[in-house]
């Protein structure tokens, strides 16, 4: 059976279909074994009965037996039992043909009629919306913004941008960068002259990495 | 409307911004004219940096005079925390002060200054009373460091570094 079978089907049952679509939906269902004979040689035969038929044969297609899950606890064949009881052939598909003339029960439509809309209303995929607009992620206001309020919108972000570089240049070189301090050496400074107060003590160190230290106590704490 | 002129003056004064130099005082003159007079303003000058700093016998030390740290290891120093931090921009004959804790000052002095080192003349000061008073050659660029005065259970420590 191909895909087409049920689209054609479909339409016919939601009545969207031409008669040429029943034609040859018609054709198909009679050329497919899978439905029963009597379903065959019938059904979508009047164009008035086409939407009940399409329905029946949806569902029949939907109970088709290889689809089914297989049964926890064995088959249990109602039908035939009923038909055995009855003494009539088993054979006859019965539970098919009841399925035929009950019909399908259209949920969709019913539920449509309740709440008061067209039974016509394709559900389908909405058009997708203009590419800014359709991104959820963000920028929705761009949507329904101008072109000049978008704009605007980026060079205000560009100054902030610029902005927060200059903030970021001012705290280069700032006050917590480490200096490097390079220490000149015992030979290289010269003391020429050196005069301190009473109770003043000074000496000429050397510190651990060389470096010469002018030491100066005055006393004072 | 009144809005966007206001952005694009905005975003044009942040531009402007960015592309001069930033500190500088004549940002809107032409960049030979900005370094010719700042060559000017420090042409035969030494700039003497000056920083204060307490030297405690624990304690972490100040990043910014971590090479500090291993010239008073064995003065029983190990904490150093840069209290201040100043430079005075001399030109031969000219002086400068700057204040230490403890109500101390040093009064500096570029004597002279050759390639190779800035004689500069050190007077440090206690209210109006001197305490010292030396002439020291720091040779260029080099840090040359005072220390001792006993400030709040440990030292200052005041290196001088004389740039140029």
């Amino acid at each position: 059976m191909s895909d087409a079978l049920p689209t054609l089907l479909a339409r016919i049952r939601d009545g969207i279909a031409t008669d040429a679509d029943r034609v040859r939906a018609r054709g198909m269902v009679e050329a497919d074994s899978s439905f029963p004979e009597d379903v065959r040689a019938v059904a979508l035969t009047l164009p008035d009965e086409a939407s009940e038929d399409a329905g029946a044969l949806l569902a029949l297609l939907d109970l088709d037996p290889l689809d089914l899950e297989p049964p926890l606890f064995g088959e249990s064949d109602v039908a035939d039992d009923v038909m055995a009881a009855l003494g009539l052939d088993p054979a006859l598909p019965l539970a098919d043909a009841v399925a035929f003339e009950a019909g399908s029960v259209d949920v969709a439509g019913r539920v449509m009629s309740e709440i008061g809309a067209a039974r016509s209303i394709p559900v389908t995929v909405p058009t997708p919306l203009p590419m800014v607009a359709n991104d959820a992620r963000g920028f929705r206001w761009a949507a329904v913004a101008n072109v000049t309020t978008i704009r605007w919108a980026a060079v205000a972000l560009a100054a902030a941008a610029l902005f927060a570089l200059i903030l970021g240049r001012g705290e280069i070189g700032g006050g917590e960068e480490a200096e490097h301090l390079v220490f000149a050496q015992a030979g290289d400074v010269v003391v020429e002259d050196l005069s301190y107060a009473e109770g003043v003590q000074v000496a000429q160190l050397e510190g651990a990495d060389g470096a010469v230290i002018l030491w100066v106590d005055d006393g004072d704490v | 409307m009144a809005t966007c002129r206001r952005l694009l003056a905005i975003f044009t004064l942040l531009l402007a911004m960015v592309v001069s130099p930033l500190s500088s005082p004549a940002w809107a003159d032409p960049p030979q004219q900005v370094v010719a007079k700042s060559t000017q303003a420090t042409a035969g000058k030494v700039r003497l940096e000056i920083l204060v700093v307490h030297g405690t016998p624990t304690g972490t030390v100040d990043p910014r005079v971590r090479d500090l740290a291993p010239q008073f290891a064995g003065m029983n120093l190990r904490g150093f925390k840069v209290l201040d931090s100043q430079s005075l921009l001399l030109g031969d004959g000219q002086s400068g002060s700057v204040s230490l804790a403890g109500g101390r000052k040093l009064e500096l002095q570029l004597v002279s200054r050759t390639a190779q080192a800035a004689k500069v003349r050190i007077q440090l000061m206690s209210g109006a009373q001197k305490k010292l008073d030396t002439t020291v050659s720091i040779p260029r660029n080099r840090a040359f460091p005072v220390a001792g005065p006993p400030y709040e259970g440990g030292r200052l420590i005041v290196p001088i570094t004389a740039r140029y």
